[in-house]
């Protein structure tokens, strides 16, 4: 089953994740820079923020050379790149605790509700996209277009809180806040993220069903359709089976360029509906000048975003099969 | 809508601009978004003219209440009249595009331009580089620079407007790497025109039309940021109002009174979908009207 | 050029053991597509016959209706892209044009099959060649997989594919266009259809693979007792392969007779002009200026009255061509759509 992904030396794959790696790099490097050099050019008052508002000179003096900010740039750039292959990503300014520690805590909830506000714009986006391409023209596909190019334009804290509001207050049907771990209770677990994850997923699925559409209704104007009809196969197999498999490509390409935006908007997900996932943790540090922590989600994000690109090109293969050399 | 002109007294330019704007105006839709965007303007040029209350003024002693004949759109939780927030609230919104497209503009537009005219050594590497910036969550990398310079719209809209340039780049690159092949290129090396001359009075204002969609688009992404920084209340500082930090506060008092944070969150949905149609109207004005379905 | 001797006439035939030997009849076929401006009539008033196991072809240039006319009788043409306005499409006696998709889907592969001109095009590229055909069998058969893979592999064999049990683990895109077309030929043929409608199947290919799979086409024809309607826009082929021939213009049929009646004393002015304007060497090696027919085909708007051929006519008379709307008369051996059928003595190609 799993015969079209390559193996061996030169394979696609490998050079895929090359290339992927190859442009990601790069980006990150000068982010974290710039991020450095931000703080580097704030001079002392980092050193106040983080010492507290009310602090003396002394204090502030003390907790400057304790962060390292007085060191060069250049020396504490390095350094830091150099800690961080190893995994240490360096310490919290306000909490001491270790940047890589509170991000480990933090990712599975990030991941849960990715997934789920994923797999929602799936279950919803597939089937609306296929029956407006089937229905095109009439009233039911300017229906679903409409309403997706309105979904794609509200943000993801308006259906967040537009859901809060109808579900959990009015009528207490789903909780509004908290997570609960997988581990701990499966159902409780789907239950806090139920929203959240409806939230997140609402502008995805309008992108998808969109593009869903869009494909189709390319896919279906091919001549392969028409030789699968003269041969009298059945509509659903023509429409799900051929046309599926044909129309993915596009479909999985907005995938891959809209998961970053889905890891943007779960950052403001988390804090409506106050789960403790990385995006929370990367806010309040921002908020209190914590910078190795908003450096660290930075560095988190990019391996995601990495990741889910990856297993974006790889399914490529699979319904490509012009791709697999 | 037929415009009958002797043919000769318009030069090409002319007759595409004047057919480009009958199909825009045809656009029903497109055309309401813009009289909308045109009257938010308005209202952020001359609000303060127009509010029926102040602001900033806070009336404990009114908090939290719903729609009335004095407070048409209710109060917020200091007691300050929504609707003036709300008026108020487009200026910021406003700056805030004015400034993330603006410098997604000039960023992507000049490395754009400079990486399509130039060898691949200059090239190859922006590319990547842009490549890499689309690829990263916007709302993350402006959690990034912001960690580093510290809350405030200006410094949310600066790093929006930096995570928004690769799409500008794209399209100035194409534009200029096409350009090479033109003849008026050419043409106009020849006579000694600087390359920068050529970039842009010549090839930049080719590409006008499909960078006047993108930075449409673009203005309804950074109103969706803005939006979603201030309500994270790393946007605008209070106490100027902004929509995002309107629906922020009224989420905090979601419990006592949801009715407070409707009002900007429609506006922000509707400014949003303002620029997105007029996006749309501006695509099909460029390429003739689509097929519909 | 070969012209094979017809023995069949074309009013459907001689009769054989009391069945009627018209496997495909058409009647008063018209069909409409919907543009823009409303439904119009692409194909007006078709009638033919088609005996069994003979050939048909249908000649006529874009835009004559051709590919409208084979995709109507396979059913392929339902709304909203268009319709069968009127006439009966019989297969054996059942009425094509009045059955619903569900009928259709059941007749389409069983009794008539179809190929088309573009065979990259027309071969899904997500699945192997092999699962395509081995899923049409299923469909129809209700097979196992591996049985419905067997008749897959010998079905490639059949069109001479070798290594047919390889090959059917490729994708359409490592074969050649001849392959593909081949394959496709597999697939129309696998479910043991008894009409196959070819659309131009040899236009996209190199001149030597066409000859290659015209030649297939009739082993097989021959083979399966097949019953073929071809629709091309080169009398070389129809030479080379029909029976039969039906001229198409502007929609309507002009003429129709046996292929050695049409080539060697044609009816039609149209068929004349088609067949002096196809490039033959001379006797002495001399050089010859190619003919052409003036004019263009009219498109779906601009018919003009009366005859559809009378503004390219060389033999047109005012008032005659422009007020009549001819209706097709028999003349000899064919059938001709022309006013002044019986006046003109047109020589074709001798």
């Amino acid at each position: 089953m799993f015969s079209w992904i390559p193996s061996g030396r030169g394979g696609w794959t490998v050079r895929l994740v090359a290339r992927r790696v190859l442009a990601l790099i790069p980006v990150l490097l000068l982010v974290l820079f710039l991020v450095m050099l931000l703080v580097d050019l704030q001079g002392g008052s980092i050193g106040q923020s983080v010492a507290g508002e009310f602090a003396s000179p002394e204090a502030v003096a003390a907790t400057t050379s304790r962060l390292n900010l007085d060191d060069p740039l250049f020396e504490r750039f390095f350094s830091y790149l150099a800690s961080a292959v190893h995994g240490d990503l360096g310490a919290s300014w306000v909490t001491e605790r270790p940047v890589g520690n509170t991000l480990v805590d933090a990712l599975p909830v990030t991941l849960s509700l990715t997934l789920f506000g994923l797999a929602i714009a799936l279950v919803l986006a597939l089937p609306l996209g296929i029956v407006a391409a089937l229905t095109r023209g009439r009233f039911l596909d300017r229906t679903i277009t409409f309403t997706s190019s309105v979904s794609i334009a509200v943000p993801e804290f308006v259906s967040g809180l537009v859901l809060v509001v109808i579900f959990a207050l009015r009528l207490s049907w789903l909780p509004a806040t908290g997570y609960v771990p997988f581990g701990e209770d499966p159902l409780r677990w789907a239950e806090h993220l139920l929203l959240p994850g409806l939230a997140l997923g609402i502008g995805l699925t309008g992108h998808l069903a969109r593009q869903v559409r869009a494909a189709m209704i390319d896919t279906l104007d091919q001549d392969f359709i028409r030789t699968g009809r003269a041969m009298g196969l059945r509509r659903r197999s023509i429409v799900g089976k051929h046309a599926g498999r044909n129309a993915a490509s596009p479909v999985l390409t907005v995938l891959g360029l809209q998961a970053a935006h889905l890891l943007g908007g779960a950052v403001i997900v988390e804090r409506v509906f106050a789960l403790p996932g990385y995006g929370s943790v990367a806010v309040e540090a921002v908020l209190r000048r914590d910078v190795p922590v908003v450096q660290g989600a930075v560095l988190l994000t990019a391996v995601l975003v990495l990741l889910i690109n990856l297993i974006v090109d790889i399914s490529y293969g699979y319904f490509n099969p012009k791709l697999r050399a | 809508m037929a415009i009958s002109i002797p043919s000769s007294a318009l030069s090409p330019r002319q007759t595409a601009v004047r057919r480009g704007l009958a199909t825009f105006l045809a656009n029903k839709v497109a055309v309401v978004s813009l009289l909308f965007l045109l009257l938010l303007l308005a209202l952020a040029i001359a609000g303060s003219l127009v509010v029926p209350h102040d602001p900033y003024d806070v009336q404990t002693s009114v908090r939290l209440q719903g729609p009335s004949s004095s407070h048409w759109l209710g109060t917020d939780d200091l007691g300050r009249d929504t609707l003036s927030r709300l008026i108020i609230g487009a200026r910021t919104s406003l700056t805030a595009v004015a400034i993330a497209v603006g410098i997604a503009l000039v960023v992507g537009v000049s490395l754009g331009l400079l990486a399509g005219s130039s060898t691949r050594w200059l090239d190859a590497p922006l590319s990547r580089f842009m490549d890499g910036l689309l690829s990263l969550p916007p709302l993350v990398l402006a959690l990034a620079i912001i960690g580093a310079l510290g809350p405030g719209l200006g410094n949310a809209m600066v790093a929006v407007g930096v995570v928004s340039s690769p799409r500008f780049f794209r399209l100035a690159r194409a534009a200029s790497a096409a350009a090479r092949q033109e003849l008026y290129v050419e043409a106009l090396t020849a006579v000694g025109c600087s390359r920068t001359r050529i970039l842009l009075l010549h090839v930049a204002p080719n590409a006008s039309g499909p960078l006047l969609v993108e930075a449409s688009v673009a203005a309804g992404a950074a109103v969706m940021a803005e939006a979603g920084l201030s309500f994270l209340g790393l946007g605008a500082r209070p106490p100027t109002p902004s929509w995002g930090g309107m629906v922020q506060s009224g989420f905090a008092s979601i419990y006592d009174a949801t009715f407070t944070m409707i009002p900007a969150a429609v506006a922000i949905v509707v400014t949003v979908l303002a620029f997105m149609f007029v996006a749309d109207g501006l695509r099909d004005t460029l390429s003739g009207p689509r097929r519909r379905g | 050029m070969t012209i094979p001797t017809s023995r069949f006439r074309p009013n459907g035939g001689e009769v054989r053991n009391g069945r009627s030997p018209a496997l495909l009849a058409v009647e008063e076929l018209t069909v409409e597509f919907a543009t823009d401006r409303g439904p119009r009539t692409v194909v007006e008033n078709i009638s033919f016959a088609v005996p069994r196991g003979a050939t048909m072809g249908l000649v006529g240039e874009s835009g004559s209706g051709k590919t409208a006319t084979a995709l109507a009788i396979a059913g392929l043409i339902r709304p909203p892209t268009g319709r069968i306005a009127r006439g009966r499409v019989l297969l054996d006696g059942r009425d094509l044009a009045a059955m619903d998709d569900r009928q259709l889907a059941d007749v389409r592969g069983t009794s008539l099959a179809m190929i088309f001109q573009e065979p990259r095009r027309s071969l899904d590229p997500s699945f192997t060649v092999g699962s395509q055909i081995a899923e049409a069998v299923r469909r129809h058969h209700g097979w196992s997989r591996r049985r419905s893979w067997q008749r897959a592999v010998e079905m490639l064999d059949r069109v001479r594919i070798p290594s047919p049990e390889q090959r059917a683990h490729s994708y359409p895109h490592m074969l050649s266009g001849g392959m593909c077309q081949r394959v496709m030929i597999a697939l129309a043929l696998s479910c043991d259809p008894q009409v196959l409608i070819a659309d131009e199947p040899t236009t996209a290919l190199d001149v030597t693979i066409q000859h290659r799979i015209l030649q297939l086409i009739r082993d097989l024809q021959r083979e399966m007792g097949l019953t073929v309607l071809f629709i091309t826009h080169d009398l070389g082929v129809v030479a080379e392969m029909c029976d039969q021939v039906a001229i198409m213009y502007g929609g309507q049929i002009v003429e129709q007779a046996p292929t050695t009646d049409l080539f060697l004393t044609p009816r039609h002015p149209y068929t004349d002009a088609l067949l002096r304007s196809v490039p033959l060497p001379t006797a002495d090696g001399s050089r010859r200026a190619l003919v052409t027919i003036d004019g263009v085909p009219p498109g779906i708007d601009d018919r003009p009255p009366g005859c559809r051929f009378h503004p390219r006519c060389p033999h047109v008379e005012v008032p005659r061509c422009v007020e009549e709307v001819p209706d097709v008369r028999p003349q000899g051996a064919s059938l001709s759509r022309c006013v002044r059928s019986h006046e003109l003595t047109l020589r074709g190609i001798s």
